[in-house]
């Protein structure tokens, strides 16, 4: 027993001599409630400067931290542009000249001052001219920043760019920083960032979490929480089960069905649903599988895939796709060929295409959900019509790398590109966008593809662009270098105190959304 | 006793240098590129261009041919610097550092619910030999050495924390706490330590069956000494010697089993961090953690060696 004691004392002592790290300041008199929500998928990247962004999935805390000139409307599809910094903007005739007014009065952190057209100038620079900088690549279409006086900023572009605002302005990009802060801090900038936002950085604890607490002065009013604090639960039944305890109140889930059924169940729990109607599932084809160059084949994979199947395997969580861009989004059209349940059809295309007896496929997958349970109903749907499927389930990492090599035979995985249809359709399909310049992973290559997209960015007038993103959909449906399956869900929760909020695109949390209440 | 601890240190420098070439050679042969990782992840669409691939190359290191690394690196450990993390921009050395004690808490919890629990169960069982309570504990201890700790970890978490609401589901407690930091410690402990537990109380039984059939203790028990005295110092302190061997073999299989039980907890620490440092292939830092991690084990170990010279003094350091 006396080792037992022994073990009972240097627990406690190894428990008591843990560094004590500063405590988050608590305003006085503050009843707001603090809260604690789990949203991201991976851990925190840690760093907060946003020209050295590190993961997509620190979209969560950026948009609390900061702001941009213009952002996108909260939601989870954005379809407009409204404003933020700048209280209204101008694009000269010739699509090259932005002008923007900024709002007067705005606050940064830590008493810091009022926001003014240098720091939106040194924000852009900054990224500009470093190519060590994260967004230094997406800047270099900016042919000068100019502070035309405190509140105007006037931004003058080489070429024509349409989506430039949403590509750049209100994207990853164009988050505003304090230029005093950048030039007092330096490299401690990234650790204690400084912006403009709802809330401010309060510490990244040695625990793993980002705590973050309201910035009073921010510009759209008060928060309405205290402070939230950020944890990571990387286990999504874990989360679930600290929600219905109260150890957290908000969660994001990437789609459990069963654990979305349990959140559900719960009466003091709240969920809501976010369909991501850009965010699209699709089967991939690897640039030297060879049954797939004869578009025949591809046509018969698509007809050989019953949705219905899928849409039962993942109750109401995801919403199928037919087409690529659905039509309520800007350049979405649903007046393009589709490819619907016909087995027949799909046995008769592989017979045109010379493989009456099928062939081998290598179906390469990441070890998740809900990428795995789809694998295996898709693998089932094409060995019905003869083919002979062999799934290959490996971990994010080597999938990733095998897919930037073109060393697969088959995939599916998620595009996500929000706002201007651009992202979606260049990073996709252009010819330049072979990895790992973008995600062309077939390596498709077409001239008139490659044209349409290119007028996309450089036509002005909506109506025309909306026109060529609806011929660029024809050609690519009836060419079908990747097989639309369906469009991303995510489910948000929260629980008392939180009574509602407004989920975000993409991992986006607005915490400026959140109202408190029963 | 001084001559064969230092002798014992200087095998662990061996064994931990075999260590480093083995984890070294290991992380590079698992398929999956740091810079791919690294790049999936920022998905920055238009920013990545050959030039920015090659630069985040050249500052990991990993432009330059692999003996070459390993040389590298290995001059550099011997400074005690194991490197930059890269998905943390932090040194490795600090990293593991701040976290390497909640995986200390929990390890130490685990053991403690090992000893606890099977020591007791273990004498219990051996003393009643035969008897009803013998063969619960004997099968309650199979039961919970077969199942997966993943599983027993659900499971508490649905009965405990979800059902009944007595202990929190994630974390690691606010620092400073004692009493917040062992409520989050209670579940993911039992967890982690059932199975030793379990294991325990099977080794206690048989080393006590064992012992209480020499005949020093019929001797002791001839005489007349009270039945808990002779439990207590003839049986148990003999008994305890090949149960010490099990607690090293244990506290080593705790810090292995951490990796499931603070991922399932939502609990930073070592396994959580090295999880995630595999995803992310970042060399650095599972370099780091697992040096750092093997060398806990190594002075576990010798601590249960030196401990054997305190349960019985015939055995002689040599």
């Amino acid at each position: 027993m006396r080792i037992a004691l022994i073990l009972l004392i240097s627990l406690l002592t190894a428990a008591g001599a843990l560094p004590l790290l500063p405590q988050p300041l608590s305003a006085q008199q503050d009843t707001r409630p603090a809260i604690r929500a789990r949203l991201q998928f991976a851990r925190a990247g840690g760093v907060y400067d946003p020209a050295r962004w590190r993961y997509t999935s620190d979209w969560f805390v950026y948009p609390n931290l900061f702001n941009w000139l213009v952002r996108w409307k909260p939601g989870p599809d954005p379809k407009e542009l409204e404003a933020d910094l700048a209280e209204k903007w101008t694009v000269s005739p010739d699509g090259l000249v932005y002008t923007f007014q900024l709002r007067r009065g705005v606050q940064f952190h830590k008493g810091l001052g009022e926001l003014t057209a240098e720091d939106v100038v040194f924000s852009y620079q900054r990224q500009i001219s470093d190519p060590q900088l994260t967004f230094y690549k997406a800047l270099q279409n900016i042919k000068s920043v100019e502070a035309v006086d405190r509140y105007t900023v006037r931004i003058t572009l080489k070429e024509r760019d349409a989506p430039f605002m949403w590509t750049v302005v209100s994207y990853r990009p164009g988050l505003i920083v304090s230029k005093k802060a950048v030039e007092q801090l330096a490299g401690a900038f990234a650790k204690g960032p400084v912006g403009t936002g709802p809330f401010e950085l309060v510490e990244l604890t040695a625990a793993g979490e980002v705590v973050v607490r309201a910035h009073d002065g921010y510009f759209r009013g008060k928060p309405a929480v205290r402070q939230i604090t950020f944890v990571h639960v990387g286990d999504e039944n874990t989360a679930a089960a600290a929600l219905r305890r109260g150890d957290l109140q908000i969660i994001q889930t990437r789609g459990n069905p069963e654990v979305v059924r349990l959140l559900r169940q719960d009466p003091n729990i709240k969920t809501a649903r976010v369909i991501e109607r850009y965010n699209l599932f699709q089967v991939q084809f690897g640039p030297d599988f060879k049954p797939a160059q004869d578009v025949r084949v591809r046509r018969a994979l698509a007809h050989a895939i019953d949705r219905r199947a899928i849409a039962a395997a993942l109750p109401d969580l995801d919403e199928m796709a037919m087409v690529m861009r659905p039509p309520e989004l800007f350049g979405g059209s649903s007046d393009v060929p589709t490819y619907p349940y016909d087995p027949s059809r799909a046995r008769q295309l592989l017979r045109e295409a010379g493989y009456p007896s099928g062939f081998p496929i290598t179906f390469m997958i990441q070890k998740r959900e809900p990428e795995t349970t789809v694998a295996e109903i898709l693998a089932a749907q094409w060995q019905a019509v003869g083919l002979q499927v062999k799934l290959d389930v490996l971990d994010a990492t080597t999938a990733f790398d095998r897919r930037d090599q073109g060393k697969f035979d088959i995939t599916i995985s998620a595009t996500s590109r929000p706002g201007d249809p651009h992202l979606f359709f260049w990073d996709v399909f252009h010819s330049d966008a072979v990895p790992p310049y973008g995600s062309n992973f077939f390596h498709y290559k077409d001239s008139d593809v490659d044209a349409l997209i290119d007028a996309g960015r450089i036509t002005i007038n909506e109506t025309h662009r909306a026109q060529i993103y609806r011929a660029l959909q024809r050609k690519l449906m009836t060419d079908l270098p990747i097989i639309p399956l369906f469009y991303r869900h995510l489910e948000m929760a929260w629980r008392s105190p939180v009574q509602s909020l407004t989920p975000g695109a993409f991992n986006m949390f607005w915490g400026e959304t959140i109202k408190i209440g029963r | 006793m001084a001559g064969y601890v230092i002798r014992r240190l200087l095998a662990a420098a061996v064994q931990a240098c075999v260590v480093l070439v083995i984890t070294f050679t290991l992380v590079r042969l698992t398929p999956g590129d740091p810079v791919t990782a690294y790049l999936s992840r920022v998905q920055s669409e238009a920013s990545v261009s050959p030039e920015h691939i090659a630069l985040i190359r050249r500052q990991l290191g990993l432009d330059r041919p692999v003996v070459v690394q390993f040389w590298l690196y290995a001059r550099r450990v011997l400074r005690g610097d194991l490197g930059i993390s890269y998905t943390q921009s932090e040194p490795v050395l600090r990293i593991v550092f701040s976290q390497l004690p909640y995986t200390v808490q929990l390890a130490l919890a685990a053991l403690l619910i090992e000893v606890a629990v099977g020591l007791p169960l273990g004498v219990v069982a051996a003393t009643r030999r035969g008897t009803a309570l013998d063969y619960l504990a004997t099968t309650a201890a199979t039961a919970a050495y077969s199942l997966p700790r993943f599983w027993i970890g659900m499971v508490l978490i649905l009965v405990f924390a979800v059902r009944f609401g007595m202990f929190p589901v994630i974390g690691v407690g606010a620092e400073g706490d004692l009493v917040d930091i062992v409520h989050h410690l209670v579940l993911p402990a039992v967890a982690l330590g059932l199975a030793g537990a379990a294991y325990i109380a099977r080794m206690t039984r048989s080393a006590m069956l064992e012992v209480l059939g020499e005949d020093y203790v019929r001797t002791a028990r001839a005489k007349g000494v009270a039945e808990a005295i002779v439990l207590r110092h003839h049986a148990l302190r003999n008994a305890l010697i090949p149960v010490v061997t099990v607690i090293g073999v244990s506290l080593g299989r705790a810090l292995g089993g951490s990796a499931i039980i603070e991922t399932l907890f939502g609990r930073v620490g070592i396994g959580s961090l090295l999880v995630e440092a595999i995803t992310q292939r970042d060399y650095a830092l599972v370099q780091g953690a697992i040096l750092i991690f093997a060398l806990g084990v190594f002075l576990v170990n010798l601590g249960i060696d030196i401990a054997y010279a305190w349960l019985n003094p015939r055995i002689r350091y040599t």
